[in-house]
């Protein structure tokens, strides 16, 4: 196709033209949410380019190491088809004169990429299995943990904290919301469940997850490694306000944290 | 059999073969007709304009996502949340639009138009049968779908607010009116529409299965079959035996919703101080696993026969046989067996045994292998070939390289501990999408623009295609490939504002970016639409064979007959016979009488 003959040219002027209003729609739709649109509130933290979110815990770089093993892989694979498939592309672009080749495949081929995907996805997965049993087997779960329970409901957290004696359903059991307190350099054990629907419990920068289920109690623990302030999250659609469910989580040395539930106990 | 009107099915296999007049009535010729080739037509109608609706959806979805409860532009607010205060999105409707937008493309989109359009249409034409083996049900298939159509909007118009539970539609969320206004009214009919979409969807697996095994022309061996009838023969298997468990569970909830039982509530439910008195005895994650145990062979069901189309596909345009045609075969059929023992890895943060979990996921990573292997024989397709880029072409080149990020984005998403914090984000999302709609979708735009001319007689503007296909493709990445960026930042899915995260604050000019690209892969398929348009009614005319291909359906004239061949051809030759060394013409057509010895 030649971009001059006076036949295509209007219509690649119509094209170039929808292209470029399209272009512009998408460009200037901002514009219209911008002028009504309050100050953004300043970021809170420099972002770049595929940043996780920070990392407070002591089993997220296993799990971001994890992470960047499949990213190897699959990034080669990734890298090896499409770089084929634009070669090929090219390589083998039709030319007058040139037929092309009869071939109807290729055992030996055919055998070898077919184990290889095999071998490559079976030890992915087993390497996967070990961090995976401890961090969901609670019989795997550390001992001396600091447990909390966690109940969600539309559309809060709903934290019980056992208080001095460490044994709930006892007279100095202390229950908040959304307010979560938790000691670092120390297994924290979270006891889940739900009242209503299903809720999922996320805190993106301690990389734990688990659904809050009615009925059911799941349990996830992990590992703070530093003092920080962050969030809870509903990973799991629960309704209207399940965009805004979220609770705020303080990560301090253990004795604050008794000290502060205790405190917060006699104000009660 | 006897009692089906205009039924061809007896008359195969016995010798005589006589051939029906058309109907001439408008009632049965268009509108309750038994001729599949109508039949696809009316639901690739049906299934492009609900891929309309479910993107209006998306758009709207789109918007506040990257600009949270601020006014649409051009005063869109007024019309579309009109009875809303301040004419922006009322937080009830955001999880009725993903809902909605999920359910429609699902269920209305994608599996209507692969195995509604694209396998009625062909594979009749591509066995060299004259129509279906049960041509009446293949009409009911049609005229119970229409329906699960009109349900599906209802349901999103009930007054008391669409459902709101997500396309997975988990209870108690989807049970219980007092926990969302949707789950109400608007969830009833919701599954009433699965339930009639589902039975549509048995109805034409059986009769696809029926009429592959039994119509192919004499000489047509299950080796000799193109690879889309493989591929739509699998799909079909797979919706004959998945689909009755959603029937299943969409019937137990609806028990739950209706008569008081309690298959699905656990005691002590309560939704905001409110005791929920029926509630007793059930387990949330019975549903799932019942939800899943369709939906994820359901995934192979949206993608499956495009695989098979674009392998059908591809063999013209570079101008030589498949590559591994036997092991592109087995591959689906692995893929829709392994299939079956994958679904617990949509639940790994559910609350399942975790030793459950981690058999699922060795089970997964499995299923990855076929999957690659159509990669590779796709490229070893390539290889050697003479690559003609036409607009067909290049949607499969799309479908190809699209499926292998996908299927690529799917291995993290197996491995259990790394599922821990995706789970439930935007990567998900992404892998998703990279799936259906870079491949399913570009595969659907494949088989449009290849099958057009048989289907019409005329081409469709192959600029404008192109034009499309570019936007398109350009603007699909520029919107799923950042969500990439968005899960590993720990993105939820389904939130209403992402900034009022500490951790998702800063992640907010992605999501401006995906919205603008949105718009523009939401205009551009605007193109399409009027390239059919115009296509029906000025479009270059065409002959039989307007693309030089091989199987049966290039054999008959564009468009073809009512009934499909004259006389049924004999089929001689594999399904891709293109540029056989010592012969004049570089393709065999299935029917070219034997070559010489």
């Amino acid at each position: 196709m030649t971009l001059g003959t006076p036949r295509l040219r209007p219509r690649l002027a119509l094209a170039l033209a929808f292209s470029i209003a399209a272009v512009l729609t998408a460009v200037a739709a901002p514009a219209f949410a911008d002028a009504t649109a309050p100050a953004a509130a300043p970021a809170p933290r420099t972002y770049r380019f595929g940043d996780w979110p920070p990392d407070l815990s002591k089993h997220g770089a296993e799990l971001q190491g994890l992470y960047d093993k499949i990213l190897y892989v699959t990034g080669a694979v990734f890298f090896l088809t499409e770089g084929l498939l634009l070669f090929f592309l090219w390589k083998y672009r039709a030319q007058p004169g040139k037929r092309a080749h009869y071939s109807h495949g290729h055992m030996g081929l055919e055998v070898g990429w077919t184990l290889l995907p095999v071998v490559i996805f079976v030890v992915l997965g087993v390497t996967s299995a070990d961090m995976w049993a401890r961090m969901k087997d609670r019989n795997l779960f550390p001992k001396d943990a600091f447990t909390v329970k966690v109940t969600g409901r539309q559309f809060e957290w709903l934290i019980r904290y056992p208080g001095k004696d460490g044994l709930f359903g006892t007279e100095d059991d202390y229950e908040t919301i959304n307010d979560l307190h938790v000691p670092y350099d120390k297994p924290v054990r979270v006891r889940l469940t739900a009242q209503d629907v299903i809720h999922s419990f996320f805190l993106p920068e301690l990389r734990v997850k688990q659904d809050a289920v009615p009925g059911l109690e799941t349990e996830i623990w992990f590992e703070a490694s530093r003092a920080a302030k962050t969030e809870i999250a509903c990973a799991e659609l629960c309704g209207l306000g399940h965009y805004r469910m979220r609770g705020s989580v303080t990560i301090e040395p253990l004795p604050q944290v008794l000290n502060w539930i205790q405190t917060e106990k006699e104000d009660e | 059999m006897e009692s089906a009107p205009n039924g061809h099915g007896h008359d195969h296999g016995h010798g005589e073969d006589h051939i029906h007049p058309p109907p001439s009535n408008f009632l049965t010729k268009y509108v309750f007709s038994t001729d599949h080739k109508v039949i696809a037509v009316q639901f690739f109608c049906m299934g492009f304009t609900m891929f309309l609706v479910g993107g209006l959806f998306a758009l709207l979805l789109r918007w506040q996502i990257a600009f949270p409860f601020q006014p649409l532009p051009f005063g869109l607010g007024k019309v579309i949340y009109a009875s809303a205060p301040g004419n922006t999105m009322p937080p009830e409707s955001y999880p009725t639009l993903v809902t909605m937008h999920g359910t429609v493309m699902v269920f209305f989109v994608i599996i209507p138009l692969l195995t509604g359009a694209f396998g009625n249409y062909l594979i009749p034409l591509k066995i060299g049968a004259r129509d279906m083996a049960f041509p009446l049900l293949n009409m009911l298939s049609y005229w119970v779908a229409v329906p699960a159509g009109i349900l599906i909007i209802m349901a999103f118009l009930t007054e008391a607010g669409g459902p709101g539970a997500g396309w997975t539609s988990y209870p108690p969320l989807s049970a219980l009116p007092q926990a969302s206004p949707g789950s109400g009214t608007g969830q009833t009919l919701w599954l009433l529409s699965i339930f009639c979409v589902g039975w549509s969807s048995i109805m034409g697996g059986i009769n696809y299965l029926t009429t592959i095994i039994n119509l192919r022309a004499p000489g047509m061996s299950l080796t000799r079959m193109p690879l889309s009838v493989w591929a739509l023969f699998i799909t079909s298997v797979l919706q004959v035996l998945a689909t009755p468990v959603l029937a299943a569970a969409s019937i137990l909830l609806l028990f739950d919703k209706l008569l008081g039982t309690s298959f699905f509530l656990p005691a002590g439910v309560n939704v905001g101080g409110q005791a929920i008195a029926q509630a007793g005895g059930g387990n949330p994650l019975l549903f799932q696993h019942l939800f899943w145990f369709y939906s994820h062979p359901a995934v192979y069901i949206l993608v499956l026969p495009a695989m098979g189309l674009v392998s059908d596909i591809i063999p013209t345009f570079t101008r030589k046989p498949i590559f591994g045609y036997k092991a592109m075969a087995y591959s689906m059929a692995a893929i829709a067996g392994l299939g079956f023992i994958v679904w617990g890895h949509h639940m790994f943060q559910a609350g399942m045994n975790p030793y459950v979990a981690t058999s699922f996921m060795v089970a997964t990573m499995v299923i990855a292998t076929p999957s690659s292997v159509k990669v590779f024989n796709w490229l070893g397709s390539l290889y050697g070939g003479s690559i003609r880029f036409t607009t067909p072409m290049l949607c499969c080149l799309a479908f190809v390289s699209m499926f292998i990020i996908g299927g690529l984005s799917g291995v993290f998403l197996a491995a259990t501990p790394v599922d821990i914090f995706f789970h439930d984000t935007y990567y998900v999302v992404a892998h998703i999408h990279y799936v259906v709609f870079g491949g399913s979708v570009f595969g659907i735009f494949a088989g449009l623009y290849y099958w057009f001319p048989k289907v019409t007689g005329r081409k469709m503007s192959e600029f404008w295609g192109k034009v499309h296909f570019w936007l398109s493709f350009i603007s699909f990445n520029g919107v799923f490939f950042p969500m990439h960026i968005l899960g590993i930042g720990g993105m939820m899915r389904r939130i209403a504002d992402p900034t009022i995260y500490q951790h998702l604050a800063p992640l907010q000019s992605w999501n401006v970016y995906i919205t603008m690209f949105a718009v523009v892969l939401g205009f551009s398929q605007f193109i399409v639409i009027a390239n059919i348009a115009v296509s029906l009614l000025r479009g270059e005319r065409v002959g039989e064979n307007p693309w030089e291909a091989t199987t049966l359906e290039w054999t008959t004239a564009s468009p073809p007959p009512y009934y499909n061949y004259l006389q049924i051809p004999t089929v001689h030759h594999p399904p891709y016979e293109f540029s056989v060394p010592g012969m004049e013409s570089d393709y065999i057509v299935q029917s070219a009488p034997p070559r010489s010895a």
